[in-house]
């Protein structure tokens, strides 16, 4: 990705693109990402006191993965809903336990490096290249298939992270902030898809930097989901519900999950799909930009 | 305990565990802490200026040694309701007042440092064992008896705290945020109780940094408490509501409390209990992993 005035790909606006159509009709897309995080106890946490250890801190997420990460397959599981795991490969090893849950279920899988304490942007390009091309592999053991799909940890990039992943087979990526429609990404000669994960709904966002309650969490989510609904009646969008098993998984927070849940599900033209599903759909239909 | 990248106790998912119910087929035990907390007027006090003396921050959390205490003593008397006390051991030497009035209502005193000015990390290394010992030595002589549970300022530790605290006799300890169950912890030949402190309703969190109404932390409570009692069903959790005399102890603050646990005492199956006694449970019961 070469530093350019804007990103590495077309400008299109939401006004002036091909007509995007789901299956059956549906209006919107809907994939849910449970992000399953690794981090080592023995290593700096983001956002921690940055000494090792920060007992609060890594404990805090590791909450995620003993307790709160049932409390939403249960909720996806009590309206039939496939998520898609972002999972760190560091987790395959730490929590297969997880991993097994993840699989009984049939959930789409997307990369998301290997540890949540260690973002590509921090990274040498040997170091960063190794990375993901050690976390795809070691996904791909774990779960018998290699994922098509990645989200950096935080996000974050490089300006050479587009070509690695090319160059390691990724079709699509959820970095992009930027829309509400996936639209394809040229890299190099290879042509990547960025898919919306809606960077303004994430629950730790929500939660831990606007500090809302869960009843304005609730309200956020159901009036984001209205207003995608009422304009994915001309063309199809996509809606991302990104949860982290240590924000929302907690008790005082899993009903708004519970709630934003049987909100949308009271809808009839919602596609509930994974990340590949919605990709693949969208390659296929002609209407790519 | 050594630099390891997980802690110093097995990955147990929730979902895999033996299934246990508190006394009288108690669904959730409930410890109620107070944090009797010494801030030095000569040092730097957390969250303030950084400068000595820094008036408006320290004088703020000595009302809630002078005022704001009196009413949760009050609160809890009306429900009937033992605290477990986190106690700064330099607070014996200031507000012995205060302590004597939670020895009256027998409730339960845990070490918490000597000031919480100062985490353990913060401590130089060499001077860490000695904090420890002399913290409890001075609570033991203001009390009569050996604190048997600890919980760090902050939550913090050192590779070393979990040695130590063990080496003193403590038996439980309530710094590793990540589960709503107790659970075994190593301390070098030693095995300490986990007991949860958790994501739980914790009044400083919610008014200093999510910057909550009190109607919103009573929601907290009950939405938290709703959510595990649910759950309790099958095998008993664990819920703490921390509190702190100078955020939740201030007028406009304290009638949420009572709210709060209006809802939990009508509820079959809450179990008000202190730390020692839900450990001591959990000990007995078989459950333990």
């Amino acid at each position: 990705m070469k530093p350019e005035f804007y990103g590495p790909f077309a400008y299109t606006s939401i006004r002036n693109r091909p007509r995007i159509k789901w299956p059956n009709g549906a209006r919107i897309a809907l994939w849910v990402i449970p992000c399953l995080e690794h981090f080592a106890l023995d290593q700096p946490m983001p956002e921690g006191t940055r000494k090792v250890p920060d007992i609060p801190t890594w404990s805090k997420r590791d909450y995620g993965n003993r307790v709160g990460i049932f409390r939403i397959i249960d909720a996806l599981d009590r309206h039939g809903i496939r998520g898609t795991a972002a999972v760190n490969s560091d987790l395959c090893d730490a929590h297969p336990e997880i991993m097994e849950e993840v699989l009984k279920r049939k959930w789409g899988v997307i990369a998301h490096g290997e540890s949540n304490s260690r973002f590509l942007n921090r990274m040498e390009p040997a170091e960063e290249q190794r990375a993901i091309h050690d976390a795809l592999a070691r996904i791909e053991k774990s779960t018998g298939t290699r994922p098509r799909g990645w989200m950096g940890p935080g996000m974050q990039q490089t300006a050479n992270t587009m070509e690695y992943l090319a160059a390691e087979g990724i079709e699509y990526v959820a970095d992009w902030l930027n829309d509400d429609q996936p639209y394809m990404i040229g890299v190099g000669n290879e042509r990547l898809v960025a898919l919306p994960y809606g960077g303004e709904t994430h629950d730790k966002g929500v939660f831990m930097r606007l500090f809302f309650t869960p009843a304005q969490y609730q309200k956020m989510i159901t009036d984001q989901f209205d207003v995608l609904y009422r304009e994915g009646a001309e063309s199809g969008r996509v809606m991302a519900l990104q949860l982290h098993p240590y924000v929302i998984g907690v008790p005082h927070r899993i009903q708004a999950l519970e709630r934003v849940l049987e909100h949308i599900c009271s809808h009839d033209d919602v596609w509930f799909a994974t990340g590949d599903e919605i990709v693949d759909h969208y390659l296929d239909s002609g209407a790519t930009f | 305990m050594k630099p390891q990248p997980y802690g110093p106790f097995p990955y147990v998912p929730i979902t895999r565990r033996p299934e246990f119910n508190w006394p009288d087929g108690g669904r959730v035990a409930i410890w109620v802490m107070a944090n009797f907390e010494y801030f030095p007027f000569d040092q730097p006090v957390p969250d303030g200026s950084g400068l000595v003396p820094d008036v408006p921050t320290w004088s703020r959390r000595d009302y809630g040694n002078r005022i704001g205490v009196f009413r949760i003593f009050d609160v809890l008397d009306d429900y009937g309701i033992r605290a477990t006390v986190t106690l700064n051991s330099d607070h014996c030497d200031v507000h012995q007042e205060v302590i004597d009035e939670a020895l009256k209502r027998d409730w339960e005193i845990m070490g918490h440092g000597e000031s919480n000015s100062r985490a353990m990390h913060e401590i130089p290394p060499e001077d860490e064992q000695r904090a420890i010992h002399d913290s409890l030595a001075r609570i033991e002589k203001s009390t009569g008896a050996r604190p048997r549970g600890w919980m760090g300022p902050g939550m913090h530790e050192t590779w070393n705290t979990l040695d130590y605290l063990a080496a003193e006799g403590i038996e439980y300890v309530a710094d590793w945020i990540n589960d709503d169950q107790c659970c075994l912890i190593d301390a070098g030949d030693k095995k300490l109780v986990s007991l949860p402190y958790g994501e739980n309703p914790h009044d400083k969190a919610a008014f200093t940094r999510y910057r909550f109404t009190p109607d919103d932390f009573a929601l907290m409570i009950t939405d938290h408490f709703d959510v595990l009692h649910r759950e309790g069903g099958s095998s008993g959790r664990v819920m703490t509501i921390a509190l702190h005399p100078f955020v939740i102890g201030l007028p406009h603050r304290i009638g949420c409390l009572r709210k709060a646990l209006d809802h939990i005492v009508a509820h079959d199956g809450a179990w008000f209990a202190t730390g020692g006694e839900i450990v001591d449970h959990f000990l007995e019961s078989g459950a333990t992993f």
